[in-house]
């Protein structure tokens, strides 16, 4: 009896870590290299429109004009290393090039640009500039910068990276205040009545077709439940796609069309799943 | 093994799913616009137009329908087979549109067909057809707004529904109380008794065919039944004591009932086939107010064997007694949903009377009436609605107002129901079709 649960334990356990090397989707993203560092501009970048930033940026092909190796790393600030800090001269002018303190706070300098910054005659000190801390760290940003796969200009690759982080799944690429958008503006067309019983076990699936201009061309549901109350509840989800769908402006669907036109094929079919639960007044 | 199933299932699942999916979770609960057309016509154009009037009656006073106004209606459905304009009811905001006809055939009957359109989906909800004897048209109205409602709700009807109860008369000293009956709307008032003797606590039997109260005919509150086809009555037995408090059985064979014998009040089961009686209580506490759950398999009763009135339940032959209300004050007239989910009662608190409910394991207390006196809940049919009646104190003339109301299971939605002069004790009967 022992050796029978001893050979079933092990043969479960075999199964399971067989399984994770074949079926586990996470552990693909092992194989993958390592992400690049990727600076994104605050000011530029909504956080709540660009949830879901990429996955792939590193494996993105770059644009033909950009050429990493030619262009050489600029020099970067002479107030990188730590003990110079307090006599650290003004750097040299690089507006451009230099991201904005908030950009930096997670970025550490490397090594090896601390004793080429060394070797460096500075200019004349400034002492009571309060900011060397920032300075060195907006240096070896900019370092940090030149090290990695793009010399782009920041914006450019900004830009680059989050074209290429909407790659994918539609899942990926809506961001989490659209998709809450669209189930608000659902959740206020689907009318039902709270008293009716077990409705707080139903879940209703609709399958919605979309035309590109976000209105609905077939609404269908797709599950069958056992409840009473499950048809006329189900229709009523499905009547509140429609109905939400004739709001023109107001329509939930219209922000897919407006800001995701370009993903047309990954919206056009869309699974809505209705759960009643709060509607219950009980 | 199970685990392991569930685990390839995920396993599949989160490779398989590429789609994009949305949760919506939560609704709103507001009343469903509805449009009711006037029935086309051939012959009787009254008909046309009462017999939607009485639908959009039901439907509003139910509170889970809003009917759009007739004047708002871009599309006159002058044909029974005209297709409607959908964007026209969509323009006026009708999530459902109701469209009938009447006719007369050749049998002498009213024939009344309708369909039920869902206006945003463009497509027919469902079709029906009912005929009646043209005296009869509320009855086919109320059948149609059943019809609606449970295809818009997912839950029966309780509109062809009737509701007995005691109609009383003349001031606080002289009150003549009579046993009547209505349609659940009010109309089609009958008295059933002439008032010479109290009435009090009617029940309808599940089958419609008998209804069973107290009355003071015999000089001693007794259990009588009554015929509802022939109006004739008899006693239960004459029991020694009082009996008081019966209801039906599920299956209407059998009454369950509180008799009181030397100031001692326990509960009782008569067969009505056999006319054998069985003691299910013996308890030296007041044991009353029984009610058997819809499945006929348990008893809800009040008993103050605890110190003071509380719920109990048990099985039908009177074993596994259980408490199950635990709050303040006291606690009467349990009724028991037809659809098994609550146990409406009366409560008593701090001098106030209470309607309320708690779930059948005593779970979930909401109150959801009160007054100087609310009494005697009684259950729609469908488990949703409950009527039960509203007594205010007396007046410095001696005068004291007996009213039904209803209210929605939610608590929402208190109405009064029309009677003529004043009522109490109500009685909402099964739904008759």
């Amino acid at each position: 009896m022992q050796r029978k649960a001893l050979f079933l334990s092990l043969g479960l356990h075999i199964l399971v870590i067989g399984l994770m090397f074949v079926d586990f989707h996470f552990t693909k993203e092992y194989t993958k290299a390592p992400p690049a560092i990727l600076m994104v501009d605050l000011t530029k970048v909504k956080i709540a429109d660009k949830t879901n930033l990429p996955q792939k940026s590193v494996a993105k092909k770059q644009p033909p004009k950009v050429e990493p190796k030619k262009e050489a790393p600029k020099p970067a600030s002479k107030a990188d290393k730590p003990k110079q800090e307090v006599k650290a001269p003004e750097p040299k002018p690089q507006p451009k090039e230099a991201p904005k303190p908030k950009d930096a706070v997670a970025v550490q300098p490397k090594k090896e640009e601390k004793k080429k910054e060394a070797s460096k005659p500075a200019s004349k000190p400034k002492p009571k500039k309060p900011d060397y801390n920032l300075k060195s760290l907006l240096a070896s940003v900019e370092k940090v910068r030149q090290d990695t796969s793009s010399s782009a200009p920041q914006e450019e690759q900004n830009e680059k990276a989050l074209d290429n982080g909407t790659e994918g799944r539609m899942d990926k690429i809506l961001t989490i205040s659209d998709k809450d958008f669209i189930a608000t503006k659902l959740r206020d067309c689907w009318n039902i009545d709270g008293g009716a019983q077990g409705i707080e076990d139903i879940v209703i699936e609709v399958r919605v077709l979309l035309n590109q201009d976000g209105s609905v061309r077939e609404a269908t549901i797709m599950n069958r439940m056992n409840q009473p109350a499950f048809k006329s509840l189900s229709e009523s989800a499905r009547r509140a796609v429609y109905v939400c769908a004739k709001k023109g402006d107001e329509s939930p669907f219209k922000i897919l069309a407006d800001n995701y036109a370009d993903h047309y094929s990954d919206w056009k079919e869309l699974y809505l799943n209705f759960n009643p639960m709060d509607a219950n007044v009980f | 093994m199970k685990k392991l199933l569930i685990l390839l299932f995920f396993c599949w699942a989160s490779i398989v799913h590429a789609e994009l999916h949305i949760s919506v979770d939560g609704a709103k609960s507001d009343p469903i616009p509805v449009a009711i057309t006037q029935f086309s016509t051939k012959t009787s154009t009254e008909l046309g137009r009462l017999i939607p009037q009485i639908i959009q009656n039901d439907l509003e006073r139910s509170h889970l329908f809003r009917v759009i106004d007739e004047d708002a209606y871009i599309q006159q459905m002058d044909s029974f087979d005209e297709k409607p304009r959908f964007a026209d009811w969509q323009a006026i905001g009708a999530h459902v549109l109701i469209h009938g006809e009447v006719s007369e055939g050749l049998d002498g009957k009213v024939h009344v067909a309708f369909r039920i359109w869902d206006v945003f989906a463009a497509q027919q909800l469902t079709a029906s057809s009912a005929s009646t004897h043209p005296d009869n048209w509320r009855k086919i109205a109320h059948v149609i707004a059943d019809t609606i409602y449970e295809r818009l709700t997912g839950e029966k009807g309780y509109f062809d529904t009737k509701i007995a109860f005691i109609s009383e008369k003349g001031n606080v000293k002289n009150k003549q109380r009579r046993l009547a009956v209505m349609d659940q709307d009010g109309a089609n008032l009958r008295y059933l008794t002439d008032g010479k003797s109290m009435v009090v606590t009617p029940r309808f039997a599940p089958n419609m065919r008998q209804i069973v109260y107290m009355s003071y005919q015999n000089g001693k509150p007794q259990v009588y039944l009554m015929d509802t086809t022939t109006l004739a009555t008899r006693n239960l037995g004459n029991f020694e004591g009082m009996s008081f408090a019966p209801r039906f059985s599920p299956d209407s064979k059998k009454l369950v009932y509180s008799m009181s014998k030397r100031g001692n009040s326990d509960i009782y089961l008569y067969d009505l086939d056999t006319s054998k009686r069985t003691q299910l209580t013996s308890h030296p506490a007041i044991d009353t107010s029984p009610c058997f759950s819809p499945d006929g398999k348990k008893i809800v009763f009040n008993s103050d064997r605890s110190g003071r009135q509380q719920l109990y339940t048990m099985s039908a032959d009177g074993s596994n007694v259980q408490r199950i209300s635990f709050g303040e004050g006291s606690y009467a007239t349990p009724v028991w949903s037809p659809r098994g989910d609550y146990i409406a009662f009366t409560k008593i608190k701090g001098g106030t009377f209470y309607i309320g409910l708690m779930k059948p394991d005593g779970a979930g207390e909401r109150l959801i009436a009160e007054g100087w006196l609310v009494e005697g809940p009684t259950w729609a049919p469908n488990g949703r609605f409950l009527a039960f009646w509203r007594q205010t104190p007396m007046d410095r003339k001696g005068n004291q107002s007996a009213k039904l109301y209803s209210i929605d299971v939610t608590g929402y939605h208190e109405q009064e129901l029309q009677t003529a002069g004043e009522a109490s004790d109500p009685a909402w009967s099964p739904l008759l079709h």
